[in-house]
This record gives structure tokens, sequence and C-alpha cells, in this order.
């Protein structure tokens, strides 16, 4: 579980964080209310960023690692999703003089949202791949289904509508898939990859529900039945739309940089994402 | 010359495909039934390394990198993606802000319980 995000909050997440982790001796009690905590009701160790510092704005953010079950004061009420698993569940999480005990913060108080900006920088491009299979799953299953149902004596892959959707699921797919590889590759061998990130995760989540979409009216009526996964595909390329860095962020940081007006990969350096550390972990 | 479709690339999905096939999809729609969360099936896909691919060995990654990671979310996803949902959270957005952001000591402790899932180090 990772939580930043708070009723408001999304794409400004510091702006609108309330959340606040008052020093109390050796540990941090922090109080407030966070959204859309994905399985937060079943966590061991996570994640969580609270305010240190009211008046300094982002840098007033701190991150903690926590331990939900062995600290009081956290509770995590789960959210009905439509469409989405009944297994791993989004919550609302209540915090009430929740404990972090003070070895437990990520780096000094105001250093949070730096650490979190860059860890959802890395986890942009996994995000964008898992787009990338809901596409390609709403694309085999539509394929399957267009050679198996039959209208006036023949499959419906005969029919040149459906192969329309067929040819335009396959291509943006296969544009999808360049541009991921693309983006984690760059992210392996240090070179800029925030700017092709965002293009990538942009892409391929669009692909998501248009291959999401296409499966559905392939399928007729029976692609809004629970037994078919298209019926729940399409929430989930939805949840990949937005989730992780919403695509309108994502189009904002593309058309910036195009405009000059702000460089993606202005922090870019010579070290690599995976290089980063390697030094203070190694055996 | 495509990247992913190198040897070694293609022995990861084969590997998260078989395990997909024979540890998730068969039981994965039981769960949902019962709204269960399925800790076994994460803790046995965290020994498989599906979440440790960006992290060094010495805090239980694989080390081999983030296409790596890339195709192991794709084919989760496309296998069954309620399962592979959960995959930031362990494999992704929660240890790598300890791996940026934590001391040696939190790193070698946490990332370590997030990339093999487990209850402790």
């Amino acid at each position: 579980m990772m939580s930043l995000t708070e009723s408001g909050g999304g794409s400004d997440a510091a702006g609108a964080m309330k959340t606040f982790a008052r020093r109390d001796g050796d540990v941090y009690r922090i109080n407030g209310q966070k959204m859309f905590a994905s399985i937060a009701n079943e966590t061991d160790v996570g994640v969580l960023f609270a305010k240190t510092d009211r008046d300094a704005g982002a840098r007033g953010i701190t991150g903690f690692i926590v331990e939900p079950k062995k600290y009081p004061g956290w509770n995590a009420q789960p959210i009905d999703m439509l469409g989405l698993s009944n297994a791993f569940r989004t919550n609302v999480l209540f915090l009430d003089d929740f404990v972090v005990p003070v070895e437990n913060r990520l780096g000094t108080e105001g250093e949070g949202f730096k650490i979190v900006m860059r860890a959802l920088e890395a986890g942009r491009v996994t995000v964008a791949g898992k787009a990338l299979g809901i596409a390609r799953a709403c694309f085999e299953d539509a394929v399957r289904y267009a050679k198996e149902r039959t209208l006036r004596g023949q499959p419906i892959g005969r029919f040149q509508m459906i192969q329309s959707d067929i040819a335009e699921m396959a291509t943006a797919i296969e544009a999808s898939r360049a541009l991921v590889y693309k983006a984690a590759y760059s992210m392996d061998h240090s070179l800029p990859s925030n700017r092709l990130g965002a293009i990538a995760k942009f892409h391929a989540s669009q692909t998501a529900k248009l291959c999401a979409d296409k499966a559905m009216q392939i399928f007729g009526g029976y692609g809004l039945a629970k037994e078919y996964r298209v019926s729940w595909l399409k929430s989930y390329a939805d949840l990949f739309f937005t989730g992780e860095g919403s695509a309108n962020v994502q189009k904002i940081l593309i058309a910036e940089d195009a405009l000059g007006y702000k460089v993606a990969d202005r922090h870019h350096g010579k070290t690599g994402l995976r290089d980063i550390r390697k030094n203070d972990v190694a055996d | 010359m495509d990247p992913a479709m190198s040897e070694d690339l293609e022995a990861v999905r084969d590997l998260v495909n078989r395990f997909m096939q024979t540890e998730v999809v068969p039981v994965m729609d039981g769960y949902e039934k019962h709204g269960e969360f399925p800790r076994e099936l994460i803790r046995r896909a965290g020994e498989a390394g599906l979440y440790g691919a960006v992290f060094p060995e010495s805090v239980g990654g694989t080390n081999l990198g983030y296409l790596a990671a890339t195709v192991i979310q794709e084919e989760m996803a496309r296998n069954d993606v309620r399962f592979a949902a959960c995959n930031n959270q362990q494999g992704s957005t929660c240890p790598s802000c300890i791996y940026f952001g934590g001391t040696s000591e939190q790193i070698k402790k946490y990332v370590r319980i997030c990339s093999l899932a487990r209850r402790s180090a």
C-alpha cells in the first residue's frame, strides 16, 4: 500500500493534503483521512505521506513506513467500486493518532514529495505495461469470440464492421507496445525517460479503453454479463487511464515539454534510477 | 530489433504466464466471490520473483530491470488484471518510495518484505 491522495487531492496531492504527523518523543502521531488507499484494509507494510509542516507546501510533506497491524489508530473502510475487484479493495482510510516510530520516517522531514514523485515516475511505465496487458486481453477475447459466434450462417469475424474493430485494436496495441518498451528500455539504460514514460502511459491507457470498448461491441449483450471478463476489463481500463498520473496530467507534461514551457526530463541525471541506491544496499 | 523480444525476456514472459495459468487463473474467481484477499497467492508470486524486478538481489529483488518489470505486469494483467492490480503496491510504488528515500537499514528490511511478499524480513 502507498497512500498519498486525499479527498480533494488527486492531481494536486501536495496542495490538498491535510493529514498531519505530529512528533511526540520517539514517535509520530498521524491524524487525517486518505482516499483510494489500495489494500489498506489488508496491509502489513506500506508507505504513507503526511504534512509535518502545514505552511511549507510540497516541502512540508514527509514519508513514513507504516505497519498498520502493529500500531493503533488505523481504520480502513473499503469503497464500493464499479467493476473492480472484490478481493483487492481500495479504501477510505481514517487515521486517529496512528503511531509511527521515528525510525520509520523516510528521509528527513519535508523530503516526502520528492521521494514519492521519483517513485511514481519509476512506476508509470509499469502501469503502462498493465494497460497494455488489458488491451491484449480484450483483443484476444474479441478475436476468439468473433470466430466462434455465428450470425446468418457464418462467424461474425467475416463481417467487415467486426474486422474494422479488430484491425483498430491490433494497430493500437502494436503502437502502444513499441512506446511502452521503448520507455522501459530507456529507464534501464539511464536515458531520459520521463517524457517517453508519460507518452507511453497516456497511449497505452487510451489503447486499453479503446480495446475494452471494441471488445464489448463485438460481444454485444454478453459483454455486459459478468461471466465474461470484458464486462469488467472496461473498468480496469478506466482505472489505469485515471490512476497513477491521470491522462490529463500526462498530456500537460507532454505538451509543456513540446511548447518549451517546462522540459519533461529537466531532472534527468547521468545516474539511472536503478543505480541511485546501488552502493547503499550492496551486501 | 525489438528489445522486448530477447530470449531472457521471453523466458520471463513464459514464467509469468505459467504462474498465472497454474496458480491464479483457476482460483481467482473463488477469491472474488468470497471477497477474500489472496494473501497466499501474493506470497507465492513474491517467491516466484514477480515483484522484485527493479531491485538488487541484496534486498530480495531479481535485478532484471524496468523492461522486465513492464513485461511481467503486462503478462499478469493479460491473464488476470484483478490479481495484477496489486503489483504496484507490492513491487513498485511502495518499495520504490522506501528504496529511493529510505536508509540502507530500512531498504534492506522493508524492500525485501515487499518484493518477496513476506510479513517480516
